[in-house]
């Protein structure tokens, strides 16, 4: 049977009729159109499903869309602001730190999660922060370049 | 996409309402707390639950309280993220922080629990694969059938147990809060594993781990958790040792408590370690006499990948004397 969930994503107040079996990687893409995240292993190990809930990086894949009942969802969508990415998106373009794009939404929301929380990572923060995103093409390098770019001193 | 199995959902606002739903429910519903070991199980149909319960309505499951005497009171809802960055946690239990954050990645540690790392299921390279993977072969213990294999002349499951809290919270002897619809009881931790790799929780059907309770430090004592695996992240481990030192005011060891974890069924105490050390001066001989304890104690089989079960032998002794040397130093105890 389904049920009504009530959340919203990127600033908007959304209501859905689900069945109680889905994902919330799924409801987004699937049912509210956001197709940022993405599905790599669909089993928690490769982050490229990463989204923000309540400010906090979760798996997408691994979080039953019933359990963000009345919570705040942030996609890579959501980032945009008046049609001008996020310094995040901009720092990730300008260094090169994307080649294929797969893992980009979920690498770019680990990081703007850190951020949001400390406004001057270290390096080894920073490579603690996106462990949980693997990137198959960058090496990495340019994706801790351009998160790194962005730590201000405080 | 990888799809769930069609389940319905329940998430009650009071925990004697889950307990009801779970002892009428019996097998057929599964607890969902973070979700990060159960869901990957549902996608790969190791489990087929008809209900899940949730555990996220009831928020006094995440509080945090240190009590002089009591101790540390950790509800098993509590993230591992929260208790990582907890600072009742920080300033008394080193090794409960370098656990939270050994485990899996940041995301993980968002979403996973307390609870839920210490009721890890076992884990196997036989079990946790596709049906059609497994289709391949015979039905194995842990999914019901009756071979292993693992350990093909075995009748036992080998299945490993690989969370990163339970080492620690044996080290520091925590006890269990466990709730029912016919009332709560409490036991140690030592005595909630069966060492069964089918069904490794002595719980009992419809009972619902509330919160974790981590004695309070007595004098000067530290811990320490070093865990090997073959990346620096998202792993779970190959290897794991937590320790507990206390030294007395002259620098001998006053007690000491040795665990290890994802070598066995279900992460074991090794006190024939911990004894060699108790009421002595700490050497580097005495350390490497009780790594070698230690590593006896370790009996892992070949159902995990990244190393062999020798290789994962011999890294429980590095571990621990890593753990003890550096221990022992911190306490300001002479390490010859």
């Amino acid at each position: 049977m389904k049920r009504r969930l009530e959340l919203t994503v990127n600033d908007e107040c959304l209501d859905v009729e689900i069945e109680p079996h889905r994902t919330l990687l799924e409801v987004l893409r699937e049912e509210l159109g956001f197709t940022g995240a993405k599905e790599g292993c669909g089993l928690g190990a490769c982050g490229a499903c990463t989204v923000l809930v309540d400010g906090a990086p979760v798996l997408s894949c691994l979080t039953l869309a019933l359990e963000v009942q009345g919570k705040t969802v942030t996609t890579v969508e959501g980032l945009v602001k008046n049609g001008q990415p996020d310094p995040v998106q901009k720092a990730f373009v300008d260094h090169g730190a994307i080649q294929c794009g797969f893992c980009t939404p979920g690498s770019v929301m680990s990081a703007k999660a850190l951020l949001e929380k400390n406004s001057n990572p270290s390096g080894q923060e920073i490579r603690e922060a996106l462990a949980g995103n693997l990137c198959r093409c960058t090496g990495y390098q340019k994706i801790i370049e351009a998160v790194g770019s962005l730590a201000k001193p405080r | 996409m990888m799809r769930l199995p069609k389940m319905d959902y329940a998430a009650p606002p009071t925990l004697s309402e889950v307990c009801v739903l779970m002892s009428e429910q019996q097998e057929k519903a599964e607890l969902l707390a973070g979700g990060t070991d159960l869901l990957p199980a549902c996608k790969l149909r190791n489990k087929q639950p008809t209900l899940l319960v949730s555990l996220g309505k009831i928020p006094s499951l995440k509080d945090i309280r240190f009590d002089e005497s009591e101790g540390l009171r950790i509800g098993a809802m509590t993230s591992l993220n929260a208790l990582r960055y907890d600072p009742l946690a920080i300033a008394h239990y080193p090794a409960l922080i370098e656990a939270a954050a050994a485990v899996g990645t940041t995301q993980l540690q968002h979403m996973g629990t307390l609870g839920g790392n210490i009721c890890l299921d076992t884990r196997c390279t036989y079990y946790n694969q596709s049906e059609s993977w497994r289709q391949t072969r015979a039905v194995c213990l842990k999914m019901g059938g009756e071979v292993c294999h693992v350990v093909p002349k075995g009748n036992k499951c080998y299945a490993v147990f690989s969370g990163d809290m339970a080492p620690v919270l044996l080290a520091l002897d925590a006890r269990l809060k466990l709730a029912s619809s016919a009332g709560e009881r409490s036991l140690r931790l030592s005595e909630f594993y069966s060492g069964d790799g089918r069904k490794p929780l002595l719980i009992r059907p419809g009972e619902i781990l509330e919160a974790v309770i981590v004695p309070p430090p007595a004098g000067k004592e530290s811990s320490a958790y070093l865990k090997y695996r073959v990346r620096g992240a998202i792993d779970f481990p190959l290897a794991g040792v937590a320790v507990r030192l206390a030294a007395t005011a002259d620098g001998l060891c006053r007690d000491c408590s040795v665990a290890i974890t994802a070598v066995s069924s279900a992460p074991v105490q090794v006190p024939e370690a911990a004894d060699l050390l108790k009421g002595k001066s700490v050497t580097a001989e005495l350390i490497n006499k009780a790594a070698q304890e230690t590593s006896r104690a370790a009996h892992p089989v070949a159902n995990a990948f990244g190393a062999t079960p020798s290789y994962r032998r011999k890294m429980i002794g590095i571990l621990t004397r890593r753990t003890l040397t550096s221990l022992a130093q911190n306490l300001g105890m002479a390490v010859r």
